[in-house]
């Protein structure tokens, strides 16, 4: 009887690893699909792809809101990461620091 | 022959060989060079005239709809394009917009060049290599240069010619214009963005035009684009911006506190203005709610808020009281919203404001800067100072409403029902007066809708007010500047829970007014500048708490510059002011320390005894500068013994 416990012990436990390694595999893999398909455009909630931005790209860094300084010197304040990034502008955290409204 | 004739026929052959040359070259000239140049010319012409039409149609395009050439279906609204929306900031760079044209002039070229083939090719062979047609837009600060390969081969007979390079530009201020509209969407980042006036500047040739259609503002910025043949074309550069009210709340933002009173069995409405802040319009960062339990919490923590919002009618409160009957010699007990005079037993309701100290905690909260909302102020600032929120503002409501002698619940809500039939009206459309005025119509037009609606308290307010709906002697929309802050009043109720089973329905909750007249009110209230908390320039030392006075010397001290003047104002509790204006003669200065002896100009027997409050307004370089507010008590000397104390 002993060896059967065993194997059952055995069997559960590599049923256990490979659960664990496919989870550690699988929800980052489709976090990542997730977050390029819907984080990388407007982060937007209008986004279809991208409906429900605060559960997905609020944490992407994509989609990560600070101040943009675009390739003409303009600052864009709340601007996305990954959208800054993309047309050649510089990110940083937090709000511009220079940019001008005017009347103020 | 002779060597003479010799020479002649060299001569005239000489001349023949010359002239054929010449013939043949003259008319090979005519022949490939002269139709060719003429075609050349004006195939070029027409097609550069055709590029700058096109060109100036792509940019005005690109304008229009807010820098896309094809608009992104996810950021479309009314044929542009979102800028902003709820918290991102998605404008297009400088480099998009000439990408996007690009993208624009390149595609109407290859789609068109029938357009240009058609006049020429009756005469001509004209090929235009459409595959290979590309273009570059370049926007500089006073002009947007347009470089376009446009391949067109011209041939007639043998001849071929080759024209591609065109080349023109715009007299435009696109640069200022798109560096203009990002201050605007840089705007509609901060907590303190007005909707209703979301573009504060202007350029020489650049205006800016909005309009607010439900959630989106769309704004137009125009100025004018100048051809080469100097004729000048209207420009338009369209975005449009989402911006939820809720925006303006939040960490790092402005902090808003709700204070309500909610109680199923009263005519207050707490929950369901909780429910239109919380649930409709989102408002659920950087707000906390206040019931009537913890207002002495919230006086903890005032200094924190930017905007306060008083609603669901939080002091109503039924007060059973005692008086002396002279008609049956005897004391007897009646119930009231509150007796004229002297608060009683609290039988229901909230009295978290009748203690003096939190009104003059809130009033210097505005004098401040804080800026407040009383949504239905009922009567609570009329002429009764214990049951206000503020006290001494000098309004005038008429009298509490006596509820009888029987204090069971069920009698009490009779009385209070009849005394609400008895006083409900409606506006009037002619007592909507300030029709421009943020509050009734941006980002909501709620001129016409506010027609009909019910109230059932009115209030005479003071010269210092801006009525908005109704007149002076009767205001139910009014706005107020205290110091440094703002506070706005109102009469519009929600639908409350006693009211309710009267089966009316012209609240602005029944007639579905509720969520724009907030918003409105909301956008007005947000858009002053954070609350600073900070002490001001001026200081009131004595007296200071309600302190018995029996001279009129009021001291402070001033940081304000030397130079500077003062004024005395002391208000009376029914709110009238008596403005001293501080001299040579009444104030004496030591260091930052003034006193101001008033004995000369005023006479303290001319005040009635009672409560005062007092404040000193600096004036310097054209700014007024307010003290905080404190109070003191006035009584006949006769009436205070040796130890202070009042006999």
């Amino acid at each position: 009887m002993e060896p059967l416990i065993k194997m059952n012990m055995n069997k559960q436990f590599i049923f256990f690893i490979v659960i664990f390694v496919a989870g550690l595999t699988i929800i980052p893999l489709v976090t990542a699909i997730l977050e390029d398909s819907c984080c990388m455009g407007f982060c937007i909630l209008k986004s279809d792809s991208c409906f429900e931005r605060s559960s997905i790209c609020e944490y992407a860094e994509s989609c990560q809101i600070g101040c943009c300084i675009d390739k003409n010197g303009f600052e864009h304040n709340n601007y996305p990461n990954g959208r800054c990034v993309e047309f050649g502008g510089r990110f940083y955290e937090g709000t511009c620091r220079r940019m001008s409204i005017c009347g103020e | 022959m002779k060597k003479g004739q010799v020479t002649i026929f060299i001569i005239i052959a000489m001349l023949i060989v010359a002239g054929i040359v010449l013939f043949f070259a003259v008319a090979n000239i005519q022949y490939t060079k002269e139709p060719v140049l003429i075609d050349t010319d004006s195939v070029y012409s027409y097609t550069e005239s055709y590029i700058e039409n096109v060109a100036r149609d792509c940019l005005e395009k690109i304008g229009k709809q807010g820098g896309y050439y094809e608009i992104p279906r996810e950021i479309k609204i009314l044929d542009t394009a979102y800028w902003y929306y709820e918290g991102i900031n998605i404008q297009p760079f400088l480099v998009t917009l000439e990408n996007e044209t690009n993208k624009c002039v390149t595609d109407v070229l290859k789609n068109t060049t029938d357009i240009v083939l058609g006049p020429f090719n009756k005469t001509n062979s004209v090929e235009i290599d459409k595959e290979r047609i590309t273009s570059k837009i370049k926007i500089y600060e006073n002009f947007v240069n347009v470089d376009v390969y446009y391949p067109i081969s011209i041939s007639k007979g043998d001849a071929t010619s080759l024209v591609y390079s065109f080349e023109t530009s715009f007299r435009i201020n696109f640069y200022k214009l798109y560096e203009l509209a990002t201050e605007v969407v840089n705007y509609a980042s901060l907590p303190d963005f007005d909707k209703c006036e979301p573009v504060k500047c202007s350029s020489d040739d650049i205006n800016f035009t909005f309009f607010n259609e439900k959630d989106d503002l769309i704004i137009k910025g125009q100025t004018f684009l100048v051809r080469e043949n100097n004729s000048y074309t209207p420009y338009e550069l369209k975005f449009a911006i989402k911006r939820p009210i809720k925006e303006a709340f939040g960490e790092n933002k402005k902090h808003l506190a709700v204070l309500y009173q909610e109680d199923k069995d009263l005519p207050t409405f707490g929950d369901k203005s909780i429910k239109l802040l919380s649930e409709t319009l989102e408002i659920q960062e950087g707000v906390d709610f206040y019931d009537c339990d913890n207002v002495p919490k919230f006086f903890d923590n005032i200094n924190k808020y930017d905007v306060i919002i008083i609603t669901g009618n939080l002091q109503f409160q039924i007060i059973k009281y005692t008086f002396f009957d002279s008609t049956q010699n005897k004391n007897v007990e009646e119930a009231s919203e509150l007796p004229s005079s002297e608060a009683g037993e609290l039988l229901y309701g909230c009295n978290s404001f009748n203690p003096s100290e939190r009104k003059i905690a809130l009033k210097n909260w505005v004098n401040h800067g804080g800026i407040l909302w009383i949504n239905n102020v009922a009567k609570a600032e009329s002429d009764n100072f214990v049951i206000s929120y503020l006290g001494s503002l000098g309004y005038d409501g008429g009298k509490w409403d006596n509820l009888g002698s029987i204090f069971t619940l069920e009698a009490l809500q009779n009385s209070l029902l009849s005394i609400m039939e008895k006083n409900k009206e409606q506006i009037n459309s002619y007592e909507i007066t300030a029709i421009d005025h943020p509050i009734l119509s941006c980002p909501n037009d709620i001129t016409k809708e506010l027609e009909g609606t019910g109230y059932y308290n009115s209030l005479k307010v003071t010269d210092v007010d801006e009525v908005l709906v109704g007149d002076k002697n009767s205001a139910k929309l009014w706005t107020r500047n205290l110091g440094k802050g703002v506070i706005v009043f109102d009469e519009f109720v929600l639908k409350d829970n006693l009211y309710n089973s009267l089966n009316y329905n012209d609240d602005i909750e029944s007639k579905e007014l509720d969520e724009k007249y907030f918003v409105n009110v909301l956008n007005y209230i947000s858009k002053f500048t954070e609350y600073s908390g900070i002490e001001g320039e001026i200081n009131l030392i004595d007296p200071t708490k309600d302190d018995l006075i029996e001279k009129p010397l009021f001291i402070f001290n001033s940081k304000l510059p030397e130079g500077s003047f003062y004024t005395v104002n002391i208000v009376d509790i029914s709110g009238k002011t008596i403005s001293i204006k501080l001299n040579q003669t009444n104030l004496v200065k030591t260091n930052n320390k003034f006193e101001a002896n008033l004995i000369k100009s005023i006479n303290l027997t001319q005040l009635g005894n009672g409560r005062y409050e007092w404040s000193v307004e600096g004036k310097f370089n054209n700014t007024n500068y307010f003290s905080n507010i404190d109070s003191f008590t006035k009584f006949k000397k006769e009436e205070i013994n040796n130890n202070g104390t009042i006999n």
